[in-house]
């Protein structure tokens, strides 16, 4: 099945990646500055922020799936959107529950050298956006790693994404729902194929995350 | 006129730094000295704005820099380093020459994560040295370095000093080096300015017993370390 590249299985292969790479992109475009203001800013609540994220990081998908459905079904305030059993929903769906993770991930790993660089930035009177650019690049290998994390947390995602996905063929079929399905149905061998593609691509992540780490190790 | 008023900072019960009145010249270098833990570098991180102080008044310092004790290298080379902490034009002619001045400009591509603790220093300085400010605020500018880097140090701070007419203010473990390339000297002890002089007084007659030890201890130390001689 693999060899011969069935067309669904495309299609699946396709969406997945399309959801997985938008969720992580925004994801990441919200969480990692949030995470470098959190970390680095002094403000009242700053503690109970990052409890929050914490808190946030542990929220059961089908959870997140279940206020998302509620949000988005036809008589909830974002029904007329008629996102519902879209691609886009999906990404609503695992951004809401990628960004804490991206976020807290980013918190720790800025929190490595915060003090140096920014004893270094006030001293020369650098902008924030330079010292905000400064931080993202003294830590580019650990953020890449968390933007590996992230792609690999949206890749994995059954619950959230089948509530509000639905689970239709040709459109929202992604391929961790459709192990699901098709496992239920008896057609193991589909669902190995889909499998293997799975692992492949949790390996190939795996492996981008040991090259990254291995390139900071050898930087410092 | 750079001046210090009733500067008051406590962690908890203690009292880390305790400066009634402190008047700097314009473009005076003064030197802090002081054994560890008297608010040498509390003075100058309060005077960076980099912590705040529990009450006081600092006026008259201008457009300040300020270099941290301990030195800290960008991931990236040493010309981009110096780059990154500009703005303006002639950037890179400007680079050039304060890493010739710093002896760092045979060393100008090499990742400047991979530099030895002495050249770290000498390239923080270099990053401030490329930008103007009124007020120059150096933490131990000399400590991780050895002779011969000190010698570029010093040197790039006089010229930079002759050039932008600043005000220096920095900090040292060493009176014989307070002596060497300051105007004035103060010394901390317990956080409060117990001699306040121009080098030739503050080596020969101190106000303060505890004065009197703590230069007495270093002239001691000199006699058995080989150090050179205190003004």
């Amino acid at each position: 099945m693999l060899r011969s590249m069935d067309r669904e299985l495309l299609q699946i292969l396709f969406v997945t990646l399309r959801m997985s790479f938008f969720s992580t992109l925004i994801s990441c475009l919200v969480g990692m500055p949030l995470g470098v203001l959190i970390e680095s800013g002094r403000f009242k609540g700053r503690g109970l922020i990052k409890k929050f994220l914490h808190t946030m990081m542990g929220l059961p998908p089908v959870v997140a799936g279940l206020i998302v459905y509620m949000l988005f079904t036809k008589y909830g305030p974002f029904g007329r959107l008629g996102l519902l059993f879209t691609v886009e929903v999906m990404v609503i769906a695992q951004c809401i529950l990628i960004i804490p993770i991206v976020s807290s991930l980013t918190c720790s790993v800025v929190s490595t050298n915060l003090n140096p660089v920014l004893q270094s930035t006030k001293g020369l009177r650098l902008s924030k956006a330079k010292t905000l650019r400064l931080l993202l690049n003294e830590n580019k290998y650990a953020l890449l790693s968390v933007v590996l994390t992230a792609f690999s947390r949206s890749i994995a995602e059954v619950g959230a994404v089948s509530l509000v996905g639905g689970n239709i063929q040709w459109k929202t079929r992604v391929m961790t729902t459709a192990i699901m399905l098709e496992t239920n149905k008896g057609n193991f061998s589909f669902a190995l194929a889909l499998g293997c593609v799975l692992l492949l691509i949790s390996l190939v992540v795996n492996i981008l995350v040991g090259v990254f780490s291995k390139n900071e190790k050898t930087e410092s | 006129m750079p001046e210090i008023y009733h500067l008051k900072k406590s962690y908890g019960e203690k009292t880390v730094l305790s400066i009634e009145c402190l008047t700097i010249e314009k473009g005076e270098t003064l030197a802090v000295t002081g054994p560890n833990g008297s608010g040498k570098s509390t003075l100058l991180k309060i005077l960076s704005g980099f912590i705040k102080a529990d009450s006081g008044k600092v006026d008259g310092f201008g457009k300040i820099l300020y270099m941290p004790q301990a030195s800290y290298a960008f991931s990236m080379s040493v010309e981009k380093n110096v780059l990154y902490a500009m703005n303006g034009n002639n950037k890179a002619e400007r680079a050039e020459k304060v890493l010739k001045m710093l002896g760092l400009y045979d060393l100008k591509d090499k990742n400047a994560k991979k530099l030895s603790g002495g050249e770290t220093q000498r390239l923080a300085l270099a990053r401030l040295l490329v930008c103007e400010c009124d007020t120059l605020l150096l933490d131990e500018p000399s400590g991780a370095i050895d002779i011969d880097g000190a010698e570029y140090v010093w040197r790039a701070i006089e010229e930079y000093k002759k050039e932008n007419g600043c005000t220096v203010v920095f900090s040292t473990h060493y009176p014989s080096e307070a002596g060497k390339h300051a105007e004035r000297v103060i010394l901390l002890h317990n956080g409060q300015v117990i001699e306040n002089a121009k080098p030739n007084k503050f080596f020969k007659e101190q106000k303060s017993e505890w004065g009197k030890k703590f230069i007495a201890q270093f002239s001691v130390n000199s006699d058995e370390s080989g150090k050179e001689p205190l003004c």
